[in-house]
C-alpha cells in the first residue's frame, strides 16, 4: 500500500455534500460549459497553471447512485451525497495541499462549498485537517513514466518538437547551424535537465520498494 | 516555440509533415469523463460481504475484501506492472472504500444558540451514515477511448482482471471483452470535472519524448566543446541514433522505475 509511485502521489478525498450533492454538480457543470464556464475561470486559474498537477477529478455520486447488482447485495442508503477527490501529482503532501489552499482557495470553497464540515481552505490547519480526515490510502497504484514529474512531461514534448523543426530546417552549413542550435537551446534551458531516480520520500514508499524487491 | 521552419524542397516538407511528432495541446484543460483525448474512467465496484451456505441462507464474510487487499498488495507497480501492458495507460489506481467518514454532528449557528440557552434542547441525535458493502474504488487516466482502454486490458492483462473482480459483486457473467466492457461500464460513475495538466499525448509519444530529453541533457554538455561542423555532425547523428520524430524504439519502458532498466531498445513483439 503506497500513495507514491516514482514521483508522482495519489491522493483520494471522500467527503459527504448536502442536498443530496445537487448544487455541487450544477457547479462542477457550469465550470465545463463553454459560456458559463467563462465566468468562472477567475476560480480556477490557479489550477490551470499549477504545474505539479498530471491529472485530477472530482466525482459527485448521489446517495442512491452507487452502482448495484439487484439481488447480489444491498442497496445504498444514504443520507448524504459523496464526493470523491483524485489527484496525481508530484512532491510531498503538505506541499500539493498549501499549494492548493495558497492558489485557488477561491476555486476550492467553489468545489467544495456544500461538503458537510468543510472548513474553507484559508486559513490553512482547519482545511489540513479536513483532507486528512476524509483521506483515503491508495491500495495500488500504477503510473506509467515514474521517473517523470509533469513538468518533465511537458519539457520533453518541449525538447521534441523543437529537435525536429532544427532538423527539418536540413542545414549544411555549419555556421548557420550553430546560430539556429543556440537559439533553439536558449529557448529550451528551462528544459533541459536530465531525470533521475526518486530518492526516498517517506517510508511507506521504502516499504513497498522493499516487499517489491 | 518554433515551428515554422520549413524544408526547402516541397516532396521533402510532405515527408517531414507526415512524420511531424504530436504535440500535444496546452496543459490546463477541463472537461467530465473526458478532457482532450484523456479519459477518466472512475469505477466502483462492490466487494462481496456474503457467502452462500447451504440450505440457500447467507452469512457475513469478509474474504473476498481481505483477499482483494492481500492481491493489490502483491500487483508489481514497475515495468512488470500489468498495466504496463496495456496501451495508453498514464496512471491506474485501487483502493478499498469500506465506509464513508462520518463529520460529527452538524448544526446551524441558530440551533446552537438555542439548544445552549433554553432548557430541554439536547444535541440532536443523528444515525451517521453506513455503506452497506465496501468498494473497489478505482481510477484510471489513459489517452484515448474507454472502449480501447477495455479491450487493451481484457486482450493482455486478463488474469489481473479476472482476479481482482472475482472478490466483487455481479462479475460471475463476465466471460469476455464484451462482458468485461458491460461490467466496468455497470460500475463506472460520472466524472463531474476531470483535470488535463499534461499534454494529451499518445503514451508512446510521452514517452518518447522523456527518451529523448533525458539525452538531449547530455548531448548539449558535449557539444559544448564541439566545432561547428563538429555539431552540425553530432546533430544528425543524434536525430537518426533516437530517430526522434518516430514514438518507436529507442524509447523509454511504461512504468519503469529504475535508470538501468527503463531503455527500450527492441520493439513489442
Amino acid at each position: 500500500m503506497s500513495n507514491i509511485a516514482g514521483k508522482a502521489y495519489a491522493i483520494n478525498v471522500v467527503t459527504p455534500v448536502k442536498y443530496r450533492g445537487f448544487i455541487n454538480r450544477v457547479i462542477f457543470w457550469a465550470i465545463r460549459a463553454p459560456v458559463i464556464g467563462r465566468f468562472l475561470k477567475g476560480r480556477i486559474n490557479g489550477l490551470l497553471t499549477l504545474s505539479l498537477i498530471h491529472y485530477a477529478r472530482w466525482v459527485v455520486i448521489g446517495p442512491k447512485d452507487f452502482p448495484h447488482f439487484e439481488g447480489e447485495h444491498e442497496k445504498e442508503d444514504l443520507r448524504y451525497a459523496y464526493e470523491f477527490f483524485f489527484s496525481n501529482f508530484n512532491g510531498g503532501w503538505n506541499q500539493y495541499i498549501d499549494s492548493f489552499s495558497m492558489t485557488i482557495d477561491a476555486g476550492l470553497d467553489l468545489f467544495w462549498w456544500f461538503n458537510v464540515g468543510y472548513p474553507n481552505a484559508v486559513p490553512i490547519e482547519p482545511f489540513h485537517r479536513y483532507i486528512n480526515a476524509n483521506q483515503v490510502q491508495t491500495d495500488y497504484y500504477y503510473n506509467a513514466y515514474p521517473l517523470a514529474s509533469s513538468n518533465d512531461v511537458k519539457a520533453a514534448a518541449a525538447i521534441r518538437t523543437e529537435l525536429f523543426a532544427l532538423h527539418a530546417q536540413q542545414h549544411t552549413n555549419p555556421e548557420a547551424f550553430t546560430v539556429a542550435y543556440d537559439a533553439m537551446v536558449t529557448r529550451l534551458q528551462h528544459a533541459v535537465s536530465p531525470m533521475d531516480e526518486t530518492p526516498i520520500v517517506s517510508l511507506a514508499y521504502l516499504a513497498t520498494q522493499r516487499q517489491a524487491s | 516555440m518554433n515551428t515554422t521552419a520549413r524544408p526547402s524542397k516541397p516532396e521533402a516538407g510532405a515527408a517531414v509533415a507526415a512524420a511531424k511528432p504530436k504535440t500535444g495541446q496546452t496543459p490546463g484543460v477541463v472537461g467530465g469523463n473526458t478532457a482532450g483525448n484523456l479519459t477518466g474512467l472512475t469505477a466502483l465496484f462492490p466487494i462481496k460481504t456474503e457467502t452462500m451456505i447451504s440450505g440457500g441462507g447467507v452469512l457475513p464474510d469478509h474474504s473476498a475484501e481481505s483477499a482483494l487487499r492481500a492481491q493489490l498488495a502483491q500487483l508489481p507497480c514497475d515495468e512488470t506492472s500489468p498495466f504496463a501492458q496495456v496501451p495508453n495507460t498514464y496512471f491506474v489506481r485501487f483502493y478499498i472504500l469500506k465506509d464513508v467518514f462520518d463529520q460529527g454532528p452538524q448544526e446551524s449557528i441558530t440551533k446552537r444558540l438555542i439548544r445552549n440557552l433554553l432548557p430541554g434542547h439536547a444535541r440532536p441525535v443523528r444515525e451517521p451514515d453506513h455503506l452497506q458493502s465496501p468498494y473497489l474504488v478505482m481510477a484510471a487516466d489513459f489517452h484515448g477511448p474507454l472502449d480501447a482502454f477495455l479491450s487493451g486490458w481484457w486482450a493482455n492483462a486478463q488474469d489481473t482482471a479476472t482476479g481482482l473482480f472475482s472478490s466483487c459483486v455481479g462479475f460471475g457473467a463476465v466471460t469476455d471483452t464484451a462482458t468485461f466492457a458491460s461490467y466496468v461500464t455497470k460500475c463506472r460513475v460520472k466524472n463531474s470535472l476531470l483535470f488535463q495538466g499534461s499534454t494529451d499525448q499518445p503514451l508512446a509519444d510521452q514517452l518518447k519524448g522523456l527518451h529523448v530529453k533525458q539525452h538531449f541533457a547530455d548531448f548539449v554538455i558535449a557539444a559544448q566543446s564541439l566545432t561547428d561542423a563538429e555539431r552540425l555532425t553530432a546533430f544528425n547523428a543524434f536525430m537518426k541514433e533516437h530517430t526522434v520524430a518516430s514514438a518507436g524504439v529507442p524509447t523509454w519502458r511504461p512504468g519503469a522505475e529504475l535508470l538501468q532498466t527503463i531503455e527500450r531498445t527492441v520493439a513489442r513483439p
